[in-house]
Parts: structure tokens; sequence; C-alpha cells
């Protein structure tokens, strides 16, 4: 499973079927319309001209000029087709339909039909002129301080950005992963690079979107999720879910794969390609993530990948140890519209001042769970995957006026809430393996104000994934107990 | 055009979600003609028009002839106009799935529902020949395909494309008002040929929503000779 981890080592990138970019710059430059615009629109990017604010006309001067170049959208070989945007290969998210091109039946792509329709008479356009490099020297607005150990990965960190290697940062949930990325992300922009940060998570983006746009003021940045609005294409700095970094090609000197762990669970092979795509060919990457899987710790501990543990929260407390309690057959009693005696009472008796979050193993538990908290009389409200106002309700809560969020396991990474608690419903449930255990127990206790949290798994019989979140976070917190291992 | 072939691809996985099709079809059993296209999730979220409609244009909830059908009569302006038939209400699912198809292009989808088309034009429409609404060669140019046509071609039988329509209509029918679309001229022709002479022919197209385009082609039609109009159409807004 975990062998889709670290995408970028031991796999030869194949012939790019990308033009590369030429480096002369091109005499005839001062004629073209809006040529620094163009410039910035396409670079690193495969667009359709209706993804292009100009007339065909101009888009054909430059194609004329060398600056443009049209490929082909979909290749066919034989009866196998390839998507050029998103490596689709899959013969299932194809089609195909009588043409008005003339050509007769044309084939299409539905996996990135999202993106504009690509089909094989379609031209996607590639940049080939030169690049644009804007330099932002000293971008880094940020009067925070990193602890010892946060130091020590931003310094690795930003030393494989500028050898452009392969380096994983191993931190525990709260270590403070995204602040120890400032400076590598800082140092690879005053070298007028491009910096892709993906994750694999649409709220992942946006939380993260405020923050790094925050601290780098003068740079341009954009986040592409599934249903974003239209991000500036100049960007330098580019949040971005896996699927939306197909939206690029060959742009990013580094890449910043945040929660990489949780990619295999979204992800397939053709992702994995579309963001090695995104990058060029000798770029950085930097992954972030506080559940490595079984093979990249065997990697890790057998020297063939780089990285750099951090066992400690920055505030230096240990992380909140999971309390395991009989609810009974939570199953059951939901499909009566009832909630676990256990669970109930434990909502009643703790200190209602704090957040609290519920997760449940399916997007059906969601509403009874909710309607039977709101009947106990808690402000209270749910939160799914195709929720449309989730962005609505996590700010809500966020700001204190729900007590209790209800969600599937689609909030158990990356969306910080201070002081908060979490309860997980059917822990035993085998949707929480351990890396989702471990990260949700991580929920908790990220204030320095609040470092203890409660964690407390509500179950119907222990599960191996249980017992081993457990012995992770204890190994955890006695090598935090003892650095230097 | 062969609809085998449009299905050449687009195997394995449920043509309005994605998803990759199980091997248990619990609802697809029930209804096989469906089963490799939709996954049992999409299929109960189908807005099959089932129970009481109007004898003349599908509409759901009428037990008798509507209120607009009425209104349509009176006009009689094609004298030998039968009745429309549809196969779905226009709801949330059917709205998302409609943008996907026709506006995104996803000209597969459609093949979700050649079997229910099929038996519809057996049951309703036997030996009439099939033309689908055109669309302006402007929007033909732009979208690459007329979603009427995908339909009319999953009949299986030979269809005609006689009707013609010229470029220069005005805006998208969605953002005028009822009364608007109603008088809108969309300037169909229809080139006198042996394929509509003293035939019956049964307009395609996706959507019925106030009747007035398909009325319109078949008042072209019947001027071109057509011995009677029918329509079959989707949804029924
Ligand atoms: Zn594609
Ligand atoms: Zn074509
Ligand atoms: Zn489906
Ligand atoms: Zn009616």
């Amino acid at each position: 499973m975990n062998m889709l981890s670290t995408w970028f080592t031991g796999c030869r990138r194949p012939a790019s079927p990308f033009p590369s970019f030429s480096s002369v710059s091109n005499p005839s430059t001062t004629i073209l319309p809006d040529y620094e615009q163009m410039q910035a629109h396409c670079s690193g990017r495969a667009l359709l001209a209706q993804e292009l604010p100009y007339a065909q006309k101009i888009i054909d001067t430059y194609v004329q000029a060398e600056m443009l170049q049209a490929v082909p959208a979909i290749t066919q070989q034989g009866s196998f087709s390839q998507c050029l945007r998103c490596s689709n290969k899959n013969p299932g998210l194809f089609g195909s339909h009588t043409c008005a091109c003339g050509s007769g039946r044309c084939v299409y792509c539905r996996e990135c039909l999202e993106m504009g329709r690509v089909s094989a008479c379609t031209p996607l356009y590639c940049w080939t002129g030169p690049e644009a490099a804007p330099v932002y020297s000293d971008p880094l607005v940020w009067s925070g301080r990193l602890s010892s150990e946060q130091e020590q990965a931003s310094r690795a960190a930003a030393n494989a950005g500028l050898l452009k290697q392969e380096l994983y940062i191993w931190a525990v949930c709260g270590a403070g992963k995204t602040e120890m990325m400032f400076q590598a992300v800082a140092e690879a922009l005053a070298r007028g690079e491009r910096v892709l940060w993906a994750t694999p998570r649409t709220d992942v983006v946006r939380e993260l979107y405020p923050r790094l746009a925050g601290v780098f003021p003068e740079v341009p940045a954009a986040s592409w999720y599934a249903g974003s609005p239209d991000a500036r294409p100049e960007a330098r700095l580019v949040l971005a879910t896996a699927h939306q970094a197909r939206r690029f090609k060959g742009a990013f000197d580094m890449a910043v794969i945040d929660e990489v762990d949780a990619f295999p669970y979204v992800f397939d092979p053709g992702l994995q390609q579309a963001v090695q795509e995104a990058c060029r060919p000798q770029a950085a990457v930097i992954y972030l993530s506080a559940t490595p899987g079984k093979h990249e710790q065997r990697r890790m501990k057998s020297g063939a990948l780089a990285y750099v543990r951090v066992p400690r929260r920055f505030h230096g407390q240990p992380l909140p140890m999971p309390a395991c309690r009989w609810a009974g057959n939570w199953r059951l009693q939901l499909t009566r519209g009832g909630l676990p005696h256990a669970l109930m009472q434990w909502c009643r008796s703790r200190d209602t001042a704090y957040p609290l979050f519920v997760f449940v193993p399916s997007v059906a538990a969601v509403r009874p769970v909710v309607e039977a908290l709101r009947a106990e009389g808690f402000r209270c409200d749910g939160v799914h995957a195709d929720d449309e106002k989730r962005e609505e309700k996590i700010t809500a809560f966020r700001k204190g006026d729900i007590d209790i969020l209800v969600t599937t396991t689609i909030l158990e990474r990356g969306v910080t809430i201070p002081k908060a608690d979490v309860a997980v419903l059917g822990a035993d449930d085998d949707i929480f393996t351990e890396s989702a255990l471990v990260q949700i127990a991580g929920r908790a206790g990220r204030n320095p104000e609040r470092p203890e949290g409660d964690v407390v798994f509500f179950h119907y019989g222990r599960t191996r994934a249980m017992q081993q979140t457990i012995r992770h976070i204890q190994t955890m917190n006695r090598e935090e107990a003892e650095p230097g291992e | 055009m062969n609809n085998d072939s449009l299905l050449s691809f687009a195997r394995g996985y449920c043509l309005s979600c994605q998803e990759r099709l199980q091997t248990s079809w619990t609802y697809n059993n029930l209804f096989t003609w469906r089963a490799g296209r939709l996954c049992d999730t999409c299929t109960v979220q189908l807005p099959v028009i089932s129970g009481p409609a109007c004898p003349e244009c599908s509409a759901p909830g009428h037990v008798d002839v509507c209120s607009d059908c009425l209104s349509w009569r009176q006009r009689a302006e094609t004298g030998r106009w039968m009745k429309n038939v549809s196969l779905f209400r226009y709801d949330d699912w059917m709205q998302a799935w409609t943008t996907r198809w026709k506006f995104r292009g996803d000209a597969v989808m459609a093949a979700a529902f050649d079997h229910d088309l099929r038996r519809a034009y057996r049951k309703h429409f036997p030996g009439f020949v099939p033309v689908p609404v055109p669309l302006t060669p402007a929007r033909m140019k732009e979208r690459r395909f007329n979603q009427a046509e995908v339909l009319a071609a999953s009949l299986k039988v030979p269809y005609a494309l006689a009707l013609e329509r010229p470029d220069g209509e005005s805006g998208k029918q969605s953002k005028q008002t009822k009364r608007e679309r109603l008088q809108t001229v969309r300037g169909f022709t229809a080139p006198a040929s042996d394929m509509i002479f003293g035939r019956n022919i049964l307009i395609i197209d996706d959507i019925y929503t106030t009747g007035a385009t398909v009325r319109e082609a078949a008042q072209v039609l019947e001027a071109a000779g057509a011995a009677s109009t029918a329509s079959l159409t989707l949804i029924r807004a």
C-alpha cells in the first residue's frame, strides 16, 4: 500500500511528452501582444484554448513565434488512449462521441473533465518561451520562534531545497510542521523558484492557504481545490490538492507533500504521476507526515531515504494518551436513533468550555449522532465529504458557535482547533486504521495553554489498530522524554 | 453512430458518478438493463416518472391532460401532433447529471439510459423516424456533439438529421422568461426529404420544458410533409 508514498525515488521520469523550455530569449518578443501576462499565465501549465483569456488569433501568433506549443491532449496507440493532462490511461475513464470537428469519433478524457474537457481534437498549449523567474528576496514575514527540534528540521528542509534532494520529515501531530517549512520555502522563493504545497485534502488546502499567504505577503500565492474559484495563474507559491496539481506541468522547483501517508487512501498511480509531472525533473521534494507507512520507515532505517524526526510537540508537552471505553453495540444503538450510554455520559460530564470533535465511521452515522446530541441540548452540527456547508460549519466551530462537531474521517488531518477534545464513536470500525487514529488523537491538546486534551475511543471490542495506536503514541512520548535516542 | 462503440470505453465505472462498479448490484439485479452502467447509489436516485402523468406531455402528478397541453390544443398550430413521452423528472440529481453530460460534455453518460429509451420507443412510437433537435452551428462548434443526436442514436434505428437551425438565436433558453421562450422562434427549417414525407416523425430532445421547441419543430416537419409528429425527451422539467 505504502509503496506509493515516496514517489520520486527510484523511478526515473519517462521522457516527458511536454516540450521543454528554451532559455534563448526570442528577438520577436516586442511585437507579441500582452507578452508578460501571457508568459505569467502559461508558464508551467498545459492549457486549453478556453483557459487562455486571449483570442485564438493571438494564441496562434504565439504558436508561430514558438512561445507556445500546441500538444495533442490525448495520444492514442491502437485502442489505448492516454490523457496528457491527467495521465489517465484507464479505458473505463475515457468516452467518445461523433464529433463536430469532422474527424469522425473523438475520444475525450472523463477523469479530468471537471477542469474543462480535453479531447483528441483539442490541443493543450504549453509555454516554450523564456520563463519568468521573479525573485522575492526575504519574503518571510513571521515573528514566531522555532523550538530547537523544529529548527533542526527547518535547516534540513532548507538544505534539501538548495541541493534539490528528497527529505522526509517525520513529526508528531502538533509538532508545527508548517512552521518548519517556512525557511525552506522562503529560500526557494528568494532563488526565483516556484513552490508547490500538495496535500490530500481540500480542508487542509483551505486552512493552510491563509496562513501561508499571511507569512509571504509579497508573494503571489494561489490555492486550488475541487470547486475553488479560479486562482491567479502567475502564483509562485501554489497550494493544491493532488488532483488539482494536474493543472501544472514542469512548473515547480520544490514540492512539499503534506500528510504524505494519507495519499495512498485517496491516491492512485495516475495522481502520483500528476504531481510528479507538475514538478521539474530535478525538483526538491519534502514529505511531511506524523505516520509514515511501514515501507517508508524501512527505507528511512536503511538509509535509503533521508529523514528528520521530530517526536515532540512545539509546546514541548507529551501527546495525549487515548482512553478506550466500551460502548456496546453502537451500530445497533445508532439505527435505533440513540447514542451509546457511555458516550452520552461522557459528553455530559466533560467541561463544555472546550470544543469537541466526535468522529464517526460513516456519513450515514453523522445525522443520528447530531440529532441525539441536539436532543440533549448541545449546540452540535455534522460534516462529511459532500457537505456543501462544510467550510461554514468548521468556521462556526472554530469561533465557538458550535460545541460539538460530528465528522467523518475527512477532518482527521490538518484542521486545527485549539484546545479541542476528541471522541471516536465506533473506534473498532475498519475505517479507523492506526494511521487514522493517530491523526485523530493528534487533534487534541494542540494549544500550549491546554496541552493535555481528552481523547476517548468508544468501541465494541478493541481492535489491533487501536492497540497499535496506543503503542505508537507511547513510543513517540518515550522518545521525547529521552531525546537523542 | 453506433452506440456499442460509445461503450467500448467507459466500462466498469458508474456512468454518472465514476464510482467503480461493485460486483454485487443489489438494485441493478432488479433493473438488469442498467447493470454495469450505473452504481446502486445513482440507480436509487433516478427520478423516474412513474405513477400518474399527463398523457400528452408526461408532466408528473397529472391524472388528466394538463393545462399546458390544453392551451397548446387551442392554438392548434400542429394538427398532426400526438404526444410527448419523457423518462425522468427534473430534480437536483437530474440537474447535476445534465450539467456534467451536456455542459461539461461527458457524452457517454447517456448510454446509461439506452435501454430505457429503447423501451419507450418500442412501446409508444414503433416505426417512427427519430429526428434529433439540432443545435445552432455556433453551439455545435463549441460543444462538439449534439446531445439530442446522442439520444437518437441510442434507439438503434436509422434516424434522420432532417432539421436545420440557423445561428443568431437570441440568448440561452434558461435566461429567458417562460413567456419569452414561448415566443422565441428558433428558426428551424426542414428541407423536403423522403425520410420525412408521409412518415411518422419522432422528435428527440434532451428536455421538454414548455414544449415550445418540439412544437416548433413539429410545425416545420408537418409543413415538410410528415404524416404525424410526436416527441421523446429524456427529461420532463
Ligand atoms: Zn484527463
Ligand atoms: Zn473532434
Ligand atoms: Zn453512480
Ligand atoms: Zn401535458
